[in-house]
C-alpha cells in the first residue's frame, strides 16, 4: 500500500512537473538592463517587452542596473534562479568586461537565446572640417601620424575599438580622446574641440540634419538606412571588424524547454515589424539570430576582444 | 498668430489633462528623497508613448519641472533634497523650518522656482540658437575651468569656519576618484565590487549625508523629557511683501540669467548651477551672515536657480538636439520614437510643435504656482507628527529612494555609510555642503583637465588662449581674493 501511494506521488510529481514546465511562463518575467534609462539597451528591451508581454500573457517587467559596462547588471542576473523568469539584454560589452577586468563573467557563464541587432559606427567629422570623403581623411591622417584627435564614448567602450579597428585596417595613428558617453562625443566635434567621431548613427543625427556635422563612413559591411548616401566600409574597400550589438540572455542552467519558448517568442518580437521600423528610426541594423547562433557568436567576440583589449596597453 | 494657436492646443481638457497629472505626480516624485526628475521621466516615457506626442510631452514637461520644484519641498521641511537641484535649498530653507517659517520657506520656494521657470521659457524663445551656440564653444578646457570656478564656492558653503569646509571639501574631491578613471578605465579603490566601477553613486550619498545625518543628529540631541514636536508653525507670516519681493529682485534676475547659461551647457545642471548661485549671491549680498542661517535672500536665489536651468537645457536639445541635461536626453529619445530628430531643422519642420512645447513649458509652471500655493498649507502639517514617527518614515523614504535609483542594495549601503559620516560632521560642526560640492565637481575637473592635456599632448596654454576660460579663471581668483578686499576696503573706509 505505501508502496503505492509512493509510486502514485511519484507519477503525480513527475506529471506535475512536466505539467509546469508545459505551463512556463506562470508568473512576472524579469529583464534587467546593464545601462540607465533612456538609452539604446534600455528603448530596445522596453520595446520588445512590450510584444513578449502580448505573446506570453505574463507581465515583462524591465528593471535598469547600469554600472561598469554592464557588469553589474550581468553579475546578477548570472546569480539567479535558472528557471526563465530572469533575463538580461545583452550589449556588446557583456563580451567585452572579462577582458577589461570588470567581472570574471564572459559568454560562455550564460545562455543566450536571442540575437537582435547590430550597431555600427560612423565617422562624423565637423561640416567645416575641410575632410569631404573619409579618403580625405584616411590621407591627412597618414601624412600626419597622431595629430587627428578622434573622440569615443570611454576608454575600452565600443566606439573607443572601432576606432582603433579604423586604424589598424587603414594604416594610421589617431589620438583617442575619451568622453562620457557617445553624445558627449558629438557634440565636441560639433563644437569643434575634436576632429572626428565615432559614434553611433542615432548619435550624430541631430547634427548632420542642422548642418552641423558630416558622415564620412559608415564602419559596416551595408550602408545605414539614416544616411543612405554615405558609403560604407565595404565598398571604401575595407573590412569590418567591429559593431555594437545587442541580444539577450538567461542563468546558465535555464533548461532547455524554457529556453525555446523565449526563442519562439523574441524571434517573433525581433523580427516583426514593428521592431523593424525602430531600428531604421535608431540607425540599428536588425539581425535575428536563434539561441545557437546567437551563442557562438557572443563567445567569438569575447574570444576577440580578449586577444584585442590587452593590445590597447591600458595599464 | 501661431503663439495662439499654440496656447489654445494646451488648453485642450485632455492635454490639460496630462500636463496637470504630470504636475501633480511630478510633485510626489520630486518630493521624495532619491526620486529624481530624471527617473520620473524615465518611468512615465513609456507610458507616453501610448499617447498622442502633444499629450505625452504636456505630461512629461509637467513631471520635469515639476520634480525640480518639489525637491525644494522636502530640501525645506526634512533637510533632504528631493533631487540634486535642491542642495542648495537646505541651506537657508531648513534654518526657516526649524525658526517656523516654513509655509514662508515653501511659498517662497514655489514663487520663484515658477519665476526662474518662467524666465527660461522666455530666454528659450527669445535667444535658443544664441544660447546654444554659446554652449557649443564648451569644451574640455572650458569644462575644466568651469569646475575650477564651481570649486571656489567651497569658501561660500563653509558656513563660519573655511578651513573646516575646506577640510571636508576636498576629501569630497578624493572620494570622488573612487571608481574607473574617465580616461584610462583604471580601476580605483573598487575593492574589487563591481558596483564601485562607476564610483560613488552621488544620489545616494546626498541622501544620506543631509537626510539621514539630520536624523542621527536629531536624535542624539533630543531631550526625552521634550515635547516631541518638530518645529511650531507660526502661521502669521506666508508670503513676502512686496517690498521684501523688490529687494531680491536683483539677486534673482543675476541668478536667473547664470542659471539659462549654465543649463544650456551640456553636463552642467540644475545641482551645479544652484549651488554657484548661492555662493555667488552670498558674496554679492549686503547680509552674507544671514546665508545659512535662514537668509530670504539665499533661499530664493536657490530656488530661482533649479528651475531656470530647465529652459537653458530645453534650448540646446531643441535647437542642436544635443542633451543639455539627463532628462532632456530622455527627451530626445521620446522624440525620436514620435518621428522627429530636435536640432535646428525641427524648428522648421514641425515648427508648430516647437510652440506647443514652449507653450507647455509656460503653463505647466503656472499650474505649479497654482498647485505650490495651496498646498503649501498642507505640507508642514507632516511637521506637526510625533518626532519620532517622522523619524521612521523619513528613514525609510531614503531607504526606498536610494535603492530606487539603481536597484542596488550597495547604494542602501553607501547611503547608510554617508548618513553616519554627515551625522559625525554635525556633532563635530562641519558643515556638509563642500564635501558634496566636492564630490560634484571632482569627476567633472578631473576628467576634463585630463581630457584637454590629451588632445593638446600635454600643453597646459590651451586654458590660456580660449576666452571662456581666460574669463572663468579670472573670476574665480576674484572670488577667492574678494572676500580679503572687501575687509581692506571697509578698514579704509572706517
Amino acid at each position: 500500500m505505501r508502496r503505492r501511494i509512493f509510486l502514485t506521488l511519484l507519477v503525480l510529481l513527475a506529471v506535475g512537473s512536466a505539467f509546469a514546465q508545459a505551463k512556463y511562463p506562470t508568473k512576472q518575467i524579469n529583464i534587467v538592463v546593464g545601462a540607465s534609462a533612456g538609452g539604446t539597451s534600455d528603448t530596445v528591451t522596453r520595446f520588445l517587452a512590450k510584444d513578449i508581454e502580448a505573446q506570453l500573457g505574463v507581465p515583462v517587467v524591465v528593471t535598469d542596473k547600469p554600472g561598469g559596462s554592464c557588469s553589474v547588471a550581468f553579475e546578477y542576473m548570472a546569480a539567479q534562479k535558472p528557471d526563465g523568469y530572469h533575463l538580461m539584454y545583452m550589449p556588446v560589452e557583456s563580451a567585452m568586461v572579462k577582458a577589461m577586468g570588470f567581472t570574471q563573467l564572459e559568454p560562455k557563464s550564460v545562455r543566450y537565446f536571442a540575437h537582435a541587432m547590430f550597431l555600427p559606427a560612423t565617422v562624423t567629422v565637423n561640416s567645416k572640417s575641410p575632410w569631404k570623403t573619409f579618403n580625405d581623411l584616411i590621407a591627412y591622417a597618414k601624412a600626419n601620424p597622431g595629430k587627428v584627435t578622434v573622440g569615443n564614448s570611454g576608454t575600452g567602450s565600443i566606439w573607443h575599438f572601432a576606432a582603433v579597428g579604423i586604424e589598424q585596417v587603414c594604416g594610421v595613428t589617431f589620438n583617442h580622446v575619451p568622453f562620457d558617453g557617445g553624445a558627449a562625443a558629438a557634440t565636441a566635434v560639433m563644437g569643434g574641440h575634436v576632429d572626428v567621431a565615432t559614434v553611433a548613427p542615432g548619435e550624430v543625427l541631430a547634427g548632420v540634419k542642422g548642418g552641423y556635422l558630416r558622415v564620412l563612413a559608415i564602419v559596416d559591411t551595408k550602408r545605414s538606412a539614416l544616411y543612405p548616401d554615405v558609403p560604407c566600409f565595404k565598398e571604401l574597400g575595407y573590412d569590418v571588424k567591429i559593431l555594437a550589438w545587442g541580444a539577450f540572455a538567461a542563468p546558465a542552467g535555464t533548461p532547455d524547454s524554457v529556453i525555446s519558448v523565449l526563442e519562439a517568442a523574441f524571434s517573433k518580437a525581433i523580427q516583426s515589424q514593428g521592431f523593424q521600423d525602430l531600428c531604421v528610426k535608431y540607425g540599428f541594423t536588425p539581425g535575428y539570430m536563434d539561441a545557437k547562433d546567437a551563442q557562438a557568436f557572443a563567445e567569438s567576440q569575447a574570444r576577440w576582444y580578449q586577444e584585442e583589449v590587452p593590445k590597447l596597453k591600458l595599464k | 498668430m501661431d503663439w495662439i494657436q499654440a496656447f489654445l492646443g494646451v488648453l485642450q481638457p485632455q492635454v490639460f489633462l496630462y500636463l496637470v497629472i504630470g504636475v501633480v505626480s511630478g510633485g510626489l516624485i520630486g518630493a521624495l528623497p532619491g526620486l529624481t526628475a530624471t527617473m520620473g521621466v524615465a518611468v512615465l516615457t513609456p507610458i507616453s508613448f501610448w499617447l498622442k506626442p502633444e499629450c505625452g510631452f504636456a505630461m512629461l514637461i509637467g513631471v520635469y519641472n515639476s520634480a525640480i520644484w518639489a525637491g525644494g519641498v522636502s530640501a525645506i521641511l526634512i533637510n533632504t533634497p528631493g533631487t540634486p537641484a535642491s542642495i542648495a535649498s537646505t541651506f537657508d530653507g531648513y534654518k526657516l523650518t526649524q525658526k517656523g517659517y516654513s509655509a514662508l520657506a515653501l511659498n517662497i520656494n514655489t514663487v520663484y522656482s515658477v519665476l526662474g521657470g518662467l524666465f527660461s521659457s522666455l530666454c528659450l524663445i527669445f535667444f535658443a540658437f544664441p544660447l546654444a551656440h554659446f554652449a557649443l564653444q564648451f569644451g574640455p578646457a572650458e569644462y575644466t575651468t568651469l569646475a575650477l570656478f564651481g570649486l571656489t564656492m567651497m569658501v561660500s558653503v563653509s558656513g563660519i569656519s573655511p578651513i573646516k569646509g575646506l577640510l571636508v571639501g576636498f576629501l569630497g574631491l578624493l572620494f570622488s576618484t573612487v571608481g574607473l578613471d574617465s580616461i584610462q578605465a583604471y580601476k580605483r579603490y573598487t575593492l574589487n565590487n563591481s558596483a564601485l566601477l562607476d564610483g560613488l553613486n552621488f544620489v545616494p550619498m546626498m541622501i544620506g549625508l543631509f537626510g539621514i545625518g539630520e536624523i542621527l543628529y536629531q536624535i542624539y540631541t533630543s531631550d526625552s523629557q521634550e515635547k516631541l514636536v518638530v518645529a511650531e508653525v507660526k502661521g502669521t507670516k506666508q508670503f513676502l511683501t512686496p517690498k521684501e519681493f523688490g529687494k531680491l529682485a536683483p539677486a534673482n534676475l543675476l541668478t536667473g540669467i547664470i542659471s539659462v547659461i549654465v543649463g544650456a551647457i551640456p553636463g552642467a545642471g540644475g545641482d551645479i548651477a544652484s549651488i554657484i548661485c548661492w555662493g555667488q549671491a552670498k558674496k554679492m549680498s549686503k547680509h552674507p551672515e544671514e546665508y545659512g542661517e535662514g537668509s530670504l535672500e539665499g533661499l530664493s536665489v536657490s530656488c530661482t536657480a533649479n528651475n531656470a536651468v530647465i529652459g537653458g537645457a530645453m534650448t540646446t536639445m531643441l535647437s542642436l538636439g544635443i542633451p543639455g541635461d539627463a532628462v532632456t536626453a530622455i527627451l530626445i529619445g521620446s522624440l525620436m520614437m514620435y518621428g522627429m530628430t530636435p536640432g535646428p531643422q525641427l524648428f522648421i519642420e514641425n515648427n508648430p510643435f516647437v510652440l506647443t512645447l514652449i507653450a507647455q513649458l509656460i503653463l505647466a509652471n503656472l499650474v505649479i504656482l497654482i498647485f505650490g500655493l495651496t498646498t503649501s498649507r498642507i505640507y508642514p502639517k507632516i511637521l506637526k507628527i510625533k518626532k519620532t514617527t517622522l523619524w521612521v518614515v523619513v528613514i525609510m523614504c531614503c531607504i526606498i529612494g536610494s535603492y530606487a535609483i539603481n536597484n542596488s542594495y550597495v547604494d542602501i549601503i553607501m547611503m547608510s555609510v554617508a548618513g553616519i559620516f554627515g551625522f559625525i560632521l554635525r556633532v563635530m560642526d562641519f558643515p556638509q555642503g563642500p564635501f558634496i560640492l566636492g564630490m560634484l565637481l571632482g569627476r567633472l575637473l578631473e576628467s576634463n583637465l585630463r581630457r584637454a592635456l590629451s588632445l593638446t599632448m600635454g600643453n597646459y596654454s590651451i586654458f590660456f588662449t580660449s576666452p571662456i576660460c581666460i574669463v572663468l579663471l579670472s573670476i574665480s581668483v576674484l572670488s577667492l581674493v574678494w572676500p580679503s578686499i572687501k575687509k581692506q576696503l571697509k578698514k579704509r573706509a572706517a
